[in-house]
């Protein structure tokens, strides 16, 4: 009876979805484009535009927490961060919950997310600007401060070579992979 | 979309045709019953109603349909996980006294380990209206949030209206899909011909919950049941496990792994829906009451196994590489003895038993202090500590002067009394600090059996840990005390003669080996610095010891000037600790197939079909080296972990970490080395032996990939 219990709980789970592979997931813009003008807050309320994040990459990801896939990627994404601790490259996930900063707050907690900033877009003008129809959608913007590669929907964002793709990406293919 | 809408109002001009005939003959104009269409192609709302007038009775039947293209769900009013469920603002409606939302029983969706409950292909909310005004014309103005998601989420605003005029509250087209609704939202559990019998929550050990509700009734119909509770403090549970008795009339549903400590949950009131996986459902409330789980039953005492396995973990520590270079020199200083009197050796004996237990003591003690202080507690931690580092490299170097003959420290029978060990005094002294050093430097390694034992005991009372770390002791000590009780085996004992100066060379040597190593840990807790300061004190101290030596015999020309010297060269390296030679705290390192640990990285890669290894290990833990090396880097598990579909990460507990500490006790453990695999056959983690081999290791990775290759086909 208890081994039968034990099974049932290890079967996998029917239905479970599972987050698309980074390279499948990642459009690459050839050539890349100028992104649009966009603004958000830190969680201490701080404006913040892409000109803070001059000369470095930037993966930005546009995400809330009521939406599940966006959360399905978000331990990746925080794992990412800490694969790229060395490669100035900046992961900005943006949350456009409108509860802002407590929502944001308190899933970072109780995930211990700890390696990513809280950024906050409470209005969803991020969305309107980059012209999404949902999220997660994420953008990788070179060192130039060109968009080089967006992503609609979750993907794995620290599978193996995703550090090298991204790497790649934001040094406008200077640098070998 | 517009297309979309248009087609919809071409169904909708279908059904007004087929009962064009009926509304010709009456009287009233005819209105469709239902808003347009707001949204995309994925989502969409409309305001139903039931009735096309209000009529007389002062209530209507209304609804929110929400439309979902295929594989779109929107949200149940408790949304799991994640997800907006839909809330409706009423401001702006004329003759509206009250509008009452029900809810259809949700279903699951699972992603990436997610849980989440809402309704896929489309519902409808059934609303009741209460007017104000009986009999006078409705407007509705409802104004719809709700968010609906695929492999993406879309957050809608919908802003419906939908006028109902005064007349005879004759059913409309959508009166149908209303009703639908109507049924699909959960009854109560006697219309299930069920009858809630008890509902329980129990710890499971890792700081998560069971909850379970045991119910009388037919039980066949609830195989395929399905449990959401609202009312839980955090986390969204999984389906639940449900048990029936065969024909008895009781059906058991088990909710596992609830993300809330069972006392928190205990008395709480809960709100249960349980689905019978076709269209029927109640809702029901209940408050659990707090039940011990099986397995913690008479936890008010030790178990014998328990007791035992410390026992006989202390017994293998004796042939751990911890602990026997330190005890081997025991088996020295009796090769010594042999020829003293039976009862010097017996109390030479003793006193090393004596220190082993002594050492034992002082560990639970130091322990159960901590614990008192709320301090993260574990099995070798005082590796975590340079000043234990240091203490020890300097007793190490000590000690290897001693079997050198440079000093002596307190030989049985010998006046001199050491200046350099806190003044020991006493005949055995040197007998006692032999086991206390073996007792310290042992928890660097842990032996089959200590993992349970110190699991236990340290998840437990003061009483409990002192219980058991004694019989540790009691383990580490047998031989010795098994030799004091038969002092004839001692006799055993090859006579003294030069070999054992040679022997005595040798394993000063091997101590002074044990202080690098103990320097090689100190670089990784502190800098390399701070260890090579420490490491010039001793040469320092080892050099005045020498010199001593040579220039007056044992007893020396200066003996004052030396000890003094030698007493400031370990006092200065005690004070290193407090200089400012720390390295700044690590950034987690990545080497080779490692990666740092993050533990909420396991859950996802693991819904992703991935296998996880986790390796928690410390510079300071013997046992997780040879692991490292003998296994876990050298092929064919090497290859293995390489793999694209395997994470390897590498948790470090060198360093005092909480996050890890918290890791290690979700297992009950408190020590290192712990390796655990998880994947799709094996979610909840394989916990691989703390001494493995490579075949093992291969094993656990098949069994927890390998469900999910079955599953795939």
């Amino acid at each position: 009876m208890l081994a039968a219990l034990g099974l049932a709980a290890l079967a996998p789970r029917a239905g479970a979805a599972r987050l698309t592979s980074l390279s499948r997931a990642l459009t690459e813009l050839d050539p890349p484009k100028e992104p649009p003008a966009f603004t958000f807050l830190t969680a201490k309320g701080e404006k913040r535009t892409l000109a803070d994040y001059r000369d470095q990459g930037v993966v930005l990801n546009i995400w809330a927490t009521w939406c599940v896939p966006c959360l399905a990627e978000m331990p990746a994404l925080n794992h990412l961060s800490v694969l790229l601790n060395d490669f100035a490259v900046s992961v900005l996930p943006v949350s456009i919950d409108t509860k802002g900063l407590s929502a944001v707050k308190a899933y970072y907690t109780a995930q211990g997310i700890k390696s990513l900033p809280i950024l906050l877009d409470p209005d969803g003008s991020i969305a309107d600007a980059f012209k999404i129809d949902g999220i997660p959608a994420s953008f990788i913007i070179d060192r130039r401060g060109r968009l080089v590669a967006q992503c609609l929907g979750a993907a794995e964002w620290d599978a193996p070579g995703a550090v090298a793709t991204i790497r790649r990406l934001i040094s406008g293919g200077n640098e070998p992979a | 979309m517009r297309l979309l809408r248009s087609l919809s109002a071409w169904r909708l001009a279908g059904i007004a045709g087929a009962a064009a005939a009926v509304m010709l003959l009456l009287p009233w104009p005819a209105r469709a019953a239902a808003s347009g269409w707001v949204g995309d192609r994925h989502a969409a709302a409309r305001l139903i109603t039931a009735e096309r007038a209000t009529g007389s009775a002062g209530m209507v039947d209304a609804g929110i349909e929400i439309r979902l293209a295929s594989g779109w769900h929107a949200y149940w009013r408790d949304p799991g996980a994640a997800g907006l469920p839909p809330a409706i603002d009423w401001q702006g409606s004329r003759n509206l006294a009250a509008a009452k939302l029900a809810w259809p029983a949700p279903r699951r969706f699972t992603m990436a380990g997610l849980e989440t409950y809402g309704y896929a292909g489309g519902t409808v909310l059934p609303v009741a209206v209460t007017l104000e005004r009986p009999g006078a014309p409705l407007v509705l103005h409802a104004t719809v949030a709700y968010s609906a998601c695929r492999d993406v989420c879309v957050p809608y605003h919908a802003v419906l209206d939908l006028t109902l005029p005064a007349g005879i509250a004759a059913a409309g087209p959508e009166a149908g899909l209303i009703a639908a609704a109507r049924a699909a939202v959960p009854g109560t559990l006697s219309g299930l011909g069920l009858s809630l019998r008890s509902a329980s929550v129990s710890p499971d050990g890792k700081g998560r919950s069971a909850l379970a509700l045991e119910l009388a009734g037919p039980g066949a119909m609830l195989a395929r049941a399905d449990l959401f509770v609202e009312g839980l403090p955090q986390g969204a549970p999984g389906p639940p496990q449900v048990a029936t008795d065969g024909g008895q009339g009781r059906v058991a549903l088990l909710l596992r792994d609830i993300d809330s400590p069972a006392s928190r949950l205990a008395g709480r009131r809960l709100v249960f829906t349980l689905t019978d996986g076709t269209d029927r459902a109640a809702t029901f409330e209940a408050e659990p009451a707090l039940a011990p789980p099986a397995a913690f039953a008479g936890a008010a005492l030790i178990p014998l196994a328990v007791l035992g396995a410390a026992l006989l973990g202390g017994l293998l520590l004796n042939v751990m590489p911890c602990v026997l270079p330190v005890l081997s020199l025991k088996f020295l200083y009796l090769a010594r003895l042999a020829g003293s009197e039976r009862r010097t050796v017996r109390l030479e004996l003793l006193a090393t038993g004596g220190g082993i237990i002594a050492g034992f003591l002082l560990l639970a003690a130091g322990l159960i202090a901590l614990k008192e202080f709320g301090a993260a507690i574990g099995w070798g931690i005082q590796f975590q500590s340079p000043w234990f580092l240091v203490a020890m490299t300097m007793v190490m170097v000590l000690f290897a002067a001693d079997l050198w003959g440079w000093i002596s420290i307190a030989m049985p029978g010998s006046n001199e009394a050491a200046a350099l060990t806190g003044r020991v005094h006493g005949r055995h002294s040197r007998a006692v600090l032999v086991g206390l050093f073996a007792t310290l430097l042992s928890t660097s390694c842990t032996a089959p059996f200590i993992g349970t034992a110190v699991g236990f005991a340290l998840s437990r009372g003061p009483l409990e840990i002192i219980a058991i770390f004694v019989a540790m002791g009691l383990g580490l000590a047998a031989p010795t005390l098994t030799a004091a009780a038969v002092p004839a085996l001692v006799k055993l004992a090859p006579r003294p003669g030069r070999w054992t100066i040679w022997l005595s060379r040798i394993f000063g040597g091997l101590l002074l080996a044990t202080a690098i190593w103990l320097l090689a840990v100190l670089a990784r807790i502190m800098s390399v610095d701070a260890a090579l300061v420490v490491a010039g004190l001793a040469l320092a101290l080892l050099g005045v010891l020498a010199v001593r030596r040579t220039a007056g015999g044992p007893i020396g020309a200066h003996p004052r000037a030396s000890g003094g010297l030698s007493a400031a060269l370990v006092l200065a390296a005690l004070l290193v600790p407090m200089t400012g030679l720390n390295s700044r705290p690590g950034v987690a390192d990545a080497s080779g197939n490692w990666q740092p640990f993050v533990r909420t990285s396991i859950a996802p890669n693991v819904a992703r079909g991935r296998t996880v290894i986790v390796n928690v290990t410390a510079a300071w833990c013997l046992i997780c080296q040879v692991n490292e090396v003998t296994v876990l880097d050298r092929d064919p598990v090497a290859a293995r972990i390489a793999r694209t579909d395997v994470l390897a990460m590498r948790a470090d507990w060198t360093r005092a970490d909480a996050s890890i500490t918290n890791y290690l006790e979700s297992f009950g453990r408190y020590g290192v080395p712990l390796d655990v695999v998880y994947g799709p056959g094996a979610p909840g983690g394989i916990v691989l032996p703390d001494l493995m081999t490579a075949p093992e290791v291969i094993r656990a990775l098949d069994r927890a990939a390998g469900e999910a290759r079955a599953a795939e086909r």
